[in-house]
């Protein structure tokens, strides 16, 4: 609905709009549809088309199949899953508990503050990670994918941003009523910033999903391996020891079976994003501190 | 409402250690979990940079590898392939700067300015997917259709013309890397923006509406200052990591430009140290790229309070 | 599309030139190179009871078979284990389905009395890995060594971590161990450190890169076999014209060819005086540059270098020729299309009179070093070692590579075991992971196509007429082994700005000035000192 204050569209507005919108979006398309219609390509349409398809003359599902047959690929999305709803979880209610301890002038929030800022700059090194997953027996276990993540820094930061733009007038009138800093998080800071934690959230879910490297270095029994490792093995296998003159080297991987495997690991991510814009409404706040 | 609690804020941190417990406790509450996974998974492994001044072997560890002191800072300096690195790095930096940052900030007031809620989802879940192909495949469809044998150069040749370098110009490489990242990132980046325009109140809107405002002054007057502050933000942060313009997207595309054009600093490292297993060298260079990072950080911090801006780093006061 | 084989092709193959002559034995650092004169290589003792179609030989000629041998024997006595052993290997196939439910993996335990568990690295990763485990000293039985995935100063670590095998190996203490035993001395030399057998070592094709082309393409032509290289650049402009192009865009793959033709030496080249030149202070690798050069300025190569894997386009004939990992490849492309079976390009003088060279690969693709331990257990790895090394056509070469009959492969008409369904799920990436850590000698064998195997033969046999080994195979430089890959990735980098016209020819003397003071005269220094006296002077 269009608010009443709203002026009426001019039709010069309307066409750049859409012409700018539509422009990027058919960019994006069309990609992405060769994507899909080469893992649904048979071998003669890759051969014919000398790698990538625009439209599969000969749709076949078989490189799904491929991919999905050993029951290993199943296993795997279930182990991403997992790692990824579990450890955003995790990682969002650490990093909200410490985004609001260090919103506002508290006990220890200046160097707490400046402990996490500091990891924006620094990247500890794999070897010495690799020993502290050790050396807490986290070793083939999953949660040797998910603590290591459970806090970013650039995440923290936009959070805390938000929740010190939360009016202080509200939080004095909780304060005043006896709210509790607990219930003041709850009833007013994470309400009335739905929208950023949506955004924080799906970051934090997307990197769980996208990491792979971890897994490699921490998990020795191939049946927890998320998704993205065997993934990648699809996409580069063959390619490593053929290139120079060492003679092993299984045949590449069909482009349907790549491209396959690149359409298993963007689905169901993608399918998160719908999801949470409806947290994207506006007027929240003014909706919150009238009522 | 920003005095209010400023003052408060004042008075506050006058009280003896025991009183600002008894206040405060809950929020230290918050921070333990927090502050423990830093402690684990940051900063005790974080320590093992100190095989920057080692010569680090992985079959002795760190406890018996031989400490070298600044030769491997010294190494870096000397190299003349380093400093061509840094000098394509910022210049691409610059270049993303100027180019991308302001794009996807442009979609999202697009977005946010129409009407149709349909349209609106359906872009967005559009803009978004790209993101979540891997450079490989973005630099490998931007071939198809750029590439000396790709699309568009097959139809000038059909049509009789040249066909024209997009991939393989030095010159114009960082041009061809921004449109890599606005096609892989501006989507996603957007979604941000779209997060803080749901904080603007619709009720300033109205009133400027009532005031005669037109859709520029509003935009001028009551959008973009609500994006302010994330804007300033993520410029930051964005400054501070200057050094990483990416890794994969560069030595993906080296071979076609050139290393001339497209060695930035972790291409080089990764050529210098760990093509030879030398984690020494990686480590180093990683601090002397921490050094440079945090310079900027603290500079464009400083200059975004002068504008009045919280930044990144900054006191609720 | 591009992957990471474009990425090791300057980084991996780049490795696999200068350290792969790293692993060889001979340390510097330890004055090995003396030990390694003493050292006795294990005793070469055939694998009898097998007879190939088309007989092996010495000189590397690989054994073919037209099928597989019927009534397959065995070759081990009894299970090599008595407990259970963890390995650390990678898989270049997909990750197989966990030992808990993978039959056939059951099935290998079973048959080699004792549990192996495997640790599966993938790539990226396997050197990250390698390093994470030394450094933590969470060590496994069995680590594969990979020689061209940067592993550095090979020598101390072996002596660090590792369990000097030589007592156990050396001359005919190895014929405990038959199938070992029946690895080729050639073989051996890879596996040697500092004077000392660090492992078995896992053969693979002894033959190198060569150019293969369509024949459908090359038919336009007069076929894809030249005699000077003025008539392949000829050839080469005429197969250019719209969206077809000559070469794959592969510029250090085909230097390495056009090498070959102009008459670059094999990495080294050994001199009356025996001091060593580097293929890169050769006219002859420049003449190959400049020729790269015209060919590329003529536009015949593929334009975009980004290219991955130029195989469907070969078999579409957009690309009318690529360089291939040897000469066994030509299954690539019967995997594309059964119905093509490509030409080898035999090398040829550039001018129609020189003699060319063709040059001859590493070997193997490393060796599998064991963790420290006491002698009992020494003793029951390298009974594993020989059960997993067992050649082809044997019982346990069955087992490891196929499975169970009637389980994970079946016998086709020819009596060729082929995987069933069960099989092709559990044995590509079990089967690759044992496969990088153990192997026999290479054979050709091309079930579904047995005259395929009759041609390659014959393939072998003329490229065996120009064959140069690397002089330096099987000695170490200590600076190689540091700074050798580096040098030669920055050497790469101008030879490629140079061939695609964005640097001049000038600049390629000022990349070697570079390469010789960044450490290329102290590795010459360093390989000369312990040039075995058994290499041939190059060219005669």
């Amino acid at each position: 609905m269009r608010p009443v204050w709203k002026e009426n569209p001019s039709p010069g507005y309307q066409a750049i709009k859409a012409l700018i919108l539509g422009g990027f979006a058919l960019v994006i398309v069309v990609p992405i549809l060769v994507v899909i219609s080469t893992s649904l390509a048979s071998d003669k349409d890759i051969i014919d088309a000398g790698g990538y398809v625009l439209w599969p003359s000969h749709p076949t599902v078989k490189a799904y199949q491929t991919l999905f047959s050993g029951g290993l690929m199943g296993r795997a999305i279930l182990v991403s899953v997992f790692v990824t709803i579990v450890g955003t979880a995790i990682a969002l209610a650490v990093t909200i508990a410490l985004a609001y301890a260090t919103s506002r002038p508290v006990l220890f929030g200046r160097p707490v503050l400046l402990m996490v800022l500091f990891t924006l700059l620094f990247a500890p090194g794999i070897i010495p990670m690799f020993l502290v997953v050790k050396q807490l027996g986290l070793l083939d276990s999953l949660w040797s994918l998910i603590l290591p993540g459970a806090l970013g820094a650039f995440n923290f930061v936009v959070l805390r941003t938000f929740f010190m733009n939360v009016p202080g007038e509200l939080l004095e009138s909780a304060r005043i009523d006896g709210a509790s800093d607990f219930t003041i998080l709850r009833r007013i800071i994470m309400p009335l910033s739905k929208a950023v934690i949506a955004v924080v959230g799906l970051f934090y879910a997307v990197g769980f999903w996208n990491a792979f490297f971890n897994a490699l270095l921490y998990l020795n029994d191939t049946s927890k391996w998320p998704v993205q490792v065997i993934l990648r093995t699809y996409v580069l296998q063959g390619k490593s020891l053929s290139a120079d003159q060492l003679g092993v080297h299984p045949p590449p991987q069909p482009q349907s079976l790549q491209m396959a495997v690149v359409v298993v690991a963007l689905v169901p991510i993608a399918m998160v994003y719908p999801f949470l814009q409806r947290h994207f409404t506006k007027g929240v706040i003014t909706g919150a501190v009238k009522g | 409402m920003l005095k209010r609690t400023s003052s408060v804020a004042r008075v506050k941190n006058g009280l003896p250690l025991k009183a600002k417990w008894r206040r405060d406790w809950q929020m230290v509450l918050l921070m333990i979990p927090g502050v423990v996974f830093l402690l684990v998974f940051f900063y005790l492994p974080v320590i093992g940079n100190v095989v920057a001044f080692q010569d680090f072997q992985p079959y002795l560890g760190i406890m018996h590898s031989e400490w070298n002191g600044l030769q491997n800072f010294v190494n870096l300096y000397a190299n003349p392939d380093f400093w061509d690195a840094l000098r394509n790095t910022l210049l691409l930096a610059a270049v993303q700067l100027l180019l991308f940052f302001p794009v996807p900030i442009g979609l999202a007031l697009i977005v946010d300015s129409l009407v149709s809620n349909r349209f609106r989802r359906w872009f967005q879940t559009i803009a978004y997917l790209p993101h979540f192909l891997s450079w490989v495949l973005v630099v490998t469809l931007f071939q198809q259709s750029l590439g000396g044998a790709g699309f568009i150069n097959n139809l000038l040749r059909q049509a009789g013309l040249d066909p024209i370098p997009f991939m393989t110009n030095p010159d114009t490489f960082p041009l061809l890397v921004v449109a890599q990242l606005i096609w892989k990132d501006a989507g996603w980046a957007m979604i941000i923006f779209l997060a803080a325009l749901t904080t603007v109140d619709v009720s300033l809107y109205e009133a400027a509406a009532a005031d005669g405002a037109g859709r520029w002054r509003r935009l001028w007057h009551i959008t973009l200052p609500a994006l302010r502050t994330v804007i300033v933000l993520l410029l930051i942060l964005r400054i501070g990591d200057i050094l990483s313009v990416g890794f994969e997207q560069f030595i993906l595309q080296r071979d076609s430009v050139g290393p001339g054009a497209a060695e930035v600093l972790d291409t080089f490292t990764y050529y210098a140290g760990v093509v030879g297993g030398d984690w020494s060298s990686g480590a180093a260079a990683g601090l002397a790229k921490v050094v440079v990072g945090a310079l900027l950080l603290w500079g464009a911090n400083s200059l975004a309070h002068r504008l009045g801006e919280p930044g990144i780093f900054q006191r609720r006061s | 599309m591009i992957s990471r084989r474009r990425f090791l092709q300057v980084t991996g193959a780049a490795i696999a030139t200068s350290t792969l002559a790293a692993c060889g034995d001979g340390g510097a650092a330890n004055g090995g190179a003396k030990a390694s004169g003493d050292l006795k290589l294990p005793t070469y003792k055939p694998f009898e009871g097998l007879h190939p179609d088309f007989p092996g030989a010495e000189s590397g000629l690989e054994p073919g078979f037209l099928k597989f041998p019927a009534d397959a024997v065995s070759s081990v006595k009894a299970p090599p284990l008595k407990s259970a052993v963890t390995a650390l290997t990678e898989t270049f196939a997909t990750p197989p389905p966990p030992m808990g439910s993978n039959p056939m993996w059951q099935a290998l335990n079973q048959a080699l009395g004792g549990e192996l568990r495997l640790t599966i690295g993938t790539d990226p990763g396997y050197p990250e890995k390698f390093a994470t485990l030394l450094a933590s000293d969470s060590l496994p039985d069995l680590m594969w060594l990979p020689p061209n995935q940067g592993i550095p100063n090979i020598g101390p670590m072996l002596e660090a971590k590792f369990q000097d095998l030589t007592k156990y190996l050396s001359g005919d203490a190895v014929l405990e161990y038959p199938n070992l035993a029946a690895l080729k001395p050639a073989s051996w030399r890879t596996a040697v450190v500092n004077g000392k057998i660090w492992g078995a070592p896992i053969p693979s094709t002894p033959f190198g890169q060569v150019m293969m082309g369509n024949p459908k393409t090359w038919a336009k032509v007069g076929g894809l076999q030249c005699t000077t290289a003025d008539e392949f650049f000829a050839k080469c402009k005429e197969l250019t014209n719209g969206t077809n192009y000559a070469l794959e865009p592969a510029i250090i793959n085909m230097l390495h060819m056009f090498g070959e033709w102009f008459g670059a030496p094999n990495a080294w080249r050994v001199n009356q005086d025996r001091s060593l030149t580097h293929l890169y202070e050769t006219d002859n690798y420049k003449a190959a540059v400049e020729y790269a050069a015209k060919l590329w300025a003529a536009k015949v190569f593929y334009p975009d270098l980004n290219l991955a894997d130029a195989t469907p386009k070969t078999v579409n004939g957009q690309i009318a020729a690529q360089v291939v990992v040897g000469p066994r490849a030509t299954a690539d492309f019967r995997n594309l299309d059964p119905s093509l079976f490509v030409d080898t390009m035999i090398p040829f003088g550039h001018d129609g009179k020189a003699k060319p060279v063709y040059d001859m690969g590493y070997g193997t693709v490393g060796f599998t070093p064991f963790k420290k331990t006491d002698e009992g257990r020494i003793r029951e790895l390298l009974a594993l070692m020989d059960y997993l090394s067992a050649p082809f056509g044997t019982k346990e070469y069955l087992v490891k590579n196929f499975g169970v009959e009637g389980q994970q492969y079946a016998l086709d008409a020819q009596k060729n075991p082929v995987l069933t369904k069960a099989g092709q799920q559990q044995a590509p990436g079990l089967v690759s992971a044992l496969q990088i850590m153990n192997s026999p000698e290479s054979v050709i064998f091309n079930p579904a196509n047995p005259d395929d195997t009759k041609k390659i033969y014959a393939t072998e046999q003329q490229l065996l007429k120009f064959a140069m080994r690397n002089p330096t195979a099987g000695t170490y430089s200590d600076t190689s082994s540091k700074v050798g890959p580096k040098l030669t990735a920055a050497f790469r980098d101008t030879i490629v700005d140079i061939v695609t016209g964005r640097q001049k020819l000038d600049a390629y003397d000022e990349a070697l000035k570079r390469w010789k003071s960044g450490g290329g005269d102290k590795m010459r220094d360093e390989f000369a000192a312990v040039l075995p006296s058994s290499v041939p002077v190059t060219g005669s």
